[in-house]
């Protein structure tokens, strides 16, 4: 197991390594300067542009460049933000707290929406919940995040009046943008957890569990439930992904603050420092809880080895 | 197959309902979410809804006139200018300019204190200056405000005198302006470049808190007892609260006013701001920025806008009406000159470019173009131009709108949409031949920043005319108020007459809020100004 884990964390740095290598070289196609950007209104003396390409190493050759980022990276030093003229990791730091309690809220929704209308799916299989829940989750899965957020908004911050539109950083002002970010999960781990628990049920080991007298629930929660869980910490895993990137949208709708807004901004201004660091760190964290829904798979189904 | 019996499923339902209801309501309790009771009653609190970006709320910082209207209520300025253009005392009760226009000495008005306890005197005017002065400050508008005006002396406990190393003028106008608001000097020597945080003025409102991207908090200041006399009211605001929203988003912002989160919202949507005007419970409020208005300067050093010719024609190709009508749901009105109405030297009789296609054609003829396969023509080379657009605002429709009607007219147009920085950038590096913007100051000297060679703006239109220079040097140091305005008003001519710009439409805030909201109003200039506001129950 040990062994598994170095070999996988050691992957988890060569993928790293692969996904800054190409962010930095397809920020550097883009076209534009980001010393002409740092300089605003100052750039257009040439002397201060060369100046300030010197300082910023932006005259060494590529690899060069590369290999200096990293090794700030590897040091803690994300660079400095040539939008906001502070250190990027300050810029992620007071950033960083607002997506996660975003992406929290909405991961909180979605397994526990999702993984309540999947089990009573699939507890009553055929039935017309069964059909209306996964049609609806369907549908969900389809509807774009910034339009069901407006669609929330609408109802519950105009009509009804009982969340605001915009709340900061407030507990209040999260479960409009917890809830659009969420809700789209829903769809996704409802339709898992019901598949999974389907299979699970009518597999032989459950048909014996029965046939031995044991009453529904101890069937349920002893020979079913734990092995459809498996499966679902793999989409828990993947929908980390989908709640980073997703908070992007979320936070413009709803005018939070976040790095999904920052990652915005960045881009459209040309701030590669920023744009890089976010991007390693939303891989980092997406690569990182991967990895830890694969180590606590073995632990769910002891069928599952490291090897 | 049903594996359990039907409780199970109860269980589970019931499970989620508590979950999420329990979300919701701790969500609910959390910090008490109550839109009408925040919303309503003298003494509530006023919550506006921003839609700017900020680069540094301090306003001694700031490059962006839109971010002092954030900060106005905080602090106030030597002089006052009303909406109507005219100057007279707030923090100074009187001045005087000496014959060589390079000295401005004021009398300060006695018993006030900053928001900290720091009394206002002539050494806070001194300390103000000399912070704006700092390289360490890096100031933008400020410092531009300031023009040759570097140093301040105290000449008694409330006499102070303004010195400028040449004669400059517009200096009175400029002390009206919110980027010369005075801080208080015990929080500059304290804070310096992170004054942003710890804003302290002598305003009606007290700083609280700000959070970028979230919000700005201001609250009553008590002992406020000392407002612009041309107001004819004093004493502490009748609300308790004022709240800033930063809301980039337009849709979000108009969700704010409509769910009663805010009461007012600011850069309204031109569509939204017509049909909330309809609307008895919302009532419309359309902010003067004083300046140029919003215009589209031509880079006259660039193919092929580097021929007056081709200005003048293209000038007569647009038609703003149907432009505003598309774009912008007509809620601005058109400008045909290059200062608005309100700014000292104003002139409604200057050369105009009314629509007329066939005089546009007729120019172009006479210089020797031709029309090829619908394309103008001339040498070989097609009448093209750039159109450089800012995004994130109603530029990028303007420009859209004249490209449609420039097409039509025979040009081949492209448009480049850019943020703030590398629009900055394109259009200071010849990279287009027209762009739209708004430029904002209370003072017609603004005209010598694009028109003057050696000015940040002039590498924008590469304008170098001896007789314009010489109009727009001389207005800015004349103490005769009489020959300024002959002097810009003859400068604007040249300007029109060789069509160096299109003056577009007037530069409106528009801003929309609930009908039980009365008394807010604006300064010369045209930052809002909430000190007079009431909330109606």
């Amino acid at each position: 197991m040990a062994l598994y884990i170095l070999k996988r964390l050691a992957s988890l740095v060569v993928l790293l390594f692969g996904i800054s290598v190409l962010v930095f070289l397809i920020l550097k196609l883009i076209p534009g300067n980001p010393v002409t950007a740092l300089l605003g209104t100052s750039a257009t003396d040439p002397a201060n542009v060369a100046r300030l390409t010197k300082e910023l190493g932006l005259d060494q050759p590529l690899p060069v460049q590369f290999g200096r980022w990293l090794g700030g990276v590897v040091r803690g030093n994300l660079g400095y933000s040539y939008l906001d003229q502070q250190p990027v990791d300050s810029l992620i730091g007071e950033n960083l707290p607002s997506t996660l309690e975003l992406a929290g809220a909405g991961l909180l929704i979605s397994l526990v929406g999702g993984i309540a209308i999947g089990v009573v799916a699939a507890i009553r299989r055929g039935s017309s919940f069964d059909a209306v829940s996964m049609a609806v989750s369907m549908g969900v899965v389809a509807l774009p995040s910034f339009f069901l957020g407006i669609i929330l908004i609408l109802i519950f911050a105009v009509d009804i009046r009982v969340f605001p539109v915009v709340g900061g950083t407030n507990l209040q002002g999260l479960v409009l943008p917890g809830l659009t970010l969420g809700l789209g999960l829903v769809g996704v781990t409802a339709r898992f957890v019901r598949s999974s628990i389907v299979e699970v049920a009518n597999s032989l080991h459950v048909v014996a569990a029965r046939a031995k007298g044991l009453t529904p629930r101890q069937v349920f929660v002893k020979h079913v439930a734990r092995n459809a869980v498996a499966p679902v910490l793999t989409i828990l895993g993947l929908q980390v992904g989908a709640l980073l990137s997703g908070t992007v949208l979320v936070e413009v709708v709803f005018s939070r603050p976040g790095i999904g807004r920052l990652l915005v901004n960045s881009i459209l201004d040309k701030d590669y420092p920023t744009v890089q660091a976010i991007v390693l760190l939303i891989a980092a964290v997406y690569t990182l809880t991967n990895l830890a829904v694969d180590l606590l798979y073995p632990l769910l189904d002891p069928r599952v080895t490291g090897s | 197959m049903r594996i359990v019996q039907r409780r199970g499923p109860c269980l589970a339902l019931s499970l989620t309902v508590a979950l999420i209801g329990s979300f919701v309501l701790s969500a609910c309790g959390a910090s008490g979410y109550h839109p009408a009771a925040r919303a309503v009653g003298t003494g509530g609190t006023l919550t506006v809804a921003w839609g700017g970006s900020i680069d540094n709320l301090d306003p001694a910082i700031t490059g962006a006139q839109s971010i002092v209207s954030l900060s106005v209520n905080i602090f106030q300025t030597l002089l006052w200018e009303t909406p109507a253009g005219k100057l007279t005392p707030d923090l100074a009760t009187s001045w005087t300019t000496s014959n060589s226009g390079k000295t401005y000495t004021f009398k300060l008005r006695k018993g006030v204190t900053f928001q900290d306890g720091t009394p206002f005197n002539a050494a806070a005017v001194v300390a103000n200056i000399q912070f704006i002065e700092a390289k360490s400050t890096e100031s933008v508008a400020a410092l531009g405000d300031l023009g040759t005006c570097s140093s301040a002396t105290a000449l008694s406990t409330y006499t102070v005198a303004i010195n400028c190393t040449t004669a400059y003028v517009p200096i009175l106008y400029h002390l009206s302006q919110p980027e010369l608001a005075m801080q208080s000097p015990t929080a500059i020597r304290k804070y310096r470049s992170n004054l942003q945080f710890h804003l302290v003025g002598t305003g009606p409102f007290e700083f609280v808190k700000y959070t970028p991207n979230s919000s700005i908090v201001e609250k009553r200041y008590a002992k406020f007892n000392w407002a612009p006399p041309a107001l004819h009211h004093n004493g502490p605001t009748k609300i308790a609260n004022l709240v800033f929203d930063l809301v980039p988003n337009d849709g979000s912002r108009i969700s704010e006013l409509e769910s009663g989160q805010a009461n007012l919202i600011e850069s309204t949507p031109t569509a939204f701001y017509n049909k909330l005007g309809h609307n008895r419970s919302y009532r419309n409020l359309a902010v003067p920025i004083s300046g140029m208005g919003i215009y589209m300067p031509f880079d006259v050093a660039k193919f092929p806008t580097n021929s007056t010719a081709v200005r003048q024609a293209i000038a007569y190709f647009i038609n703003k009406q149907a432009v505003e009508k598309t774009a912008l749901q007509d809620a601005y009105p058109v400008l045909n000159t290059p200062l608005e109405p309100g700014i000292l030297a104003y002139d409604s009789k200057l050369t105009k470019y009314n629509f007329d296609p066939s005089k546009g054609d007729s120019i172009l003829s006479a210089n020797g173009w031709h029309k090829s396969a619908g394309i103008w023509t001339k040498n070989g080379r097609p009448l093209s131009i750039v159109l450089n657009a800012l995004s994130g605002s109603n530029y990028p429709l303007i420009l859209q709108a004249v490209q449609s009607q420039l097409r039509t007219a025979g040009l081949e147009v492209t448009i480049v949409t850019e943020t703030a920085i590398p629009w900055e950038n394109v259009n200071a590096t010849s990279g287009e031949n027209l762009t739209v913007l708004e430029f904002a100051s209370n003072d017609p000297a603004m005209l010598l920043e694009f028109d003057v060679p050696g000015q940040y703006f002039d590498s924008w239109t590469k304008i170098n005319i001896p007789a314009l220079t010489k109009l727009l040097e001389d207005g800015q140091s004349t103490t005769v108020t009489a020959q300024r305005v002959t002097d810009y008003d003859q400068a604007q001519e040249l300007i029109m007459k060789d069509a160096l710009e299109i003056p577009f439409d007037i530069n409106d805030d528009l801003l929309t809020m609930s009908s039980k909201v009365s008394g807010v109003t604006y300064e010369g200039g045209g930052n809002d100004f909430f000190y007079e506001v009431k909330i109606a129950k």
